[in-house]
């Protein structure tokens, strides 16, 4: 296998799985968020708020894959793509 | 077809002792009509204020309201005076994200194309680090020398991991902010790269990118409300009295 191939087999595989754990991850945060919300929706703004910021801290694990993926492209397949 | 990721004008600057620094030229002048529009908009906005507030002036007004309320949320009622940078912060990456929606790819450069600010990781390193150097002063105007105690906290021993959270904080928050965009830009480039490439497919393809325009709008906010919310978080860490 070459270099070239190998970089965009592992940028497929990088993305795929990276997605995984902060897609669970992001799931649960907005299923008891909305759970909190209905059952005291007076404090749906802090709520809000708080939510978006640890959905912030999960979203960055994929960006992070997505960077290494773009770290790959740049440095294997920035030509055939 | 072909899309060009992380392509850039860039254009060698002589600095002294003989060597170039590169510039993305792109990047500086969308990132330059940003700031004047946000400064063109702020001028027009309080020119003439009045008591009975005009149309323009009730929105402004919600803004400035928004914008105080992201530091005061993290920060107390003292978290008021830290708005300048917090708001500035938002107003800056919401335009700078939203500038892509303006047709300005339609002017040819010799390399890249103008598109967001926020799409090159200089700009987002930039504005993390500004965050970084922000708080660390304002703890050390806050607390004097005993800033550096929190190090220390809860005992002697986690004091690397401490050490470490502070080049964490300019790492995420940079490459949060540039992945985004950055993705967005990449999705619907390969989406109008599948527009041509499959005929077949083009009523479901313009659909799509259709969604996909209309999420980025939605993710240029909530990508710019994140990152001064993190600000405000980090500045509101680094003041507290109860560590």
């Amino acid at each position: 296998m070459n270099p070239e191939a190998a970089a965009v087999l592992a940028i497929g595989i990088a993305v795929g799985l990276g997605a995984i754990g902060p897609g669970i991850g992001m799931g649960n945060a907005v299923a008891a968020a909305i759970e909190g919300m209905v059952r005291q929706p007076e404090s749906e703004g802090s709520v809000r708020t708080t939510m978006f910021i640890g959905l912030a801290f999960m979203e960055a694990l994929a960006i992070y894959a997505l960077v290494a993926a773009l770290i790959l492209i740049a440095k294997y397949v920035f030509m055939l793509i | 077809m072909q899309i060009n990721i992380g392509g850039h004008w860039v254009e060698e600057i002589p600095v002294p002792l003989g060597q170039f620094n590169t510039v993305h030229m792109d990047t500086l002048i969308t990132a330059w009509l940003a700031m004047a529009i946000c400064i063109v908009t702020a001028l027009l906005i309080t020119k003439n204020l009045n008591r009975i507030p005009s149309k323009v002036q009730v929105v402004a007004e919600a803004l400035m309201k928004f914008l105080d309320n992201i530091s005061v949320s993290q920060m107390g009622k003292e978290g008021i005076k830290h708005t300048p940078l917090i708001g500035s912060l938002f107003l800056f990456i919401l335009a700078g994200n939203l500038i892509v929606n303006l047709p300005l790819n339609m002017i040819h450069l010799k390399d890249g194309e103008f598109a967001s600010p926020t799409n090159d990781l200089n700009t987002t390193v930039a504005l993390a680090l500004l965050v970084s150097i922000y708080y660390f002063g304002a703890g050390i105007w806050k607390k004097g020398f005993s800033y550096f105690k929190h190090y220390f906290k809860p005992f002697p021993l986690l004091a690397p991991l401490n050490f470490l959270e502070d080049i964490t904080r300019p790492l995420s928050l940079s490459v949060r902010l540039f992945g985004n965009i950055l993705a967005g830009e990449v999705v619907i480039g390969v989406l109008i790269v599948f527009l041509f490439l499959f005929k077949f497919l083009i009523p479901i393809t313009s659909v799509f990118i259709i969604i996909m325009v209309l999420f980025e709008l939605f993710v240029a906010v909530i990508q710019a409300f994140i990152f001064s919310v993190l600000a405000a978080s980090y500045v509101a860490a680094a003041t507290s009295e109860d560590h």
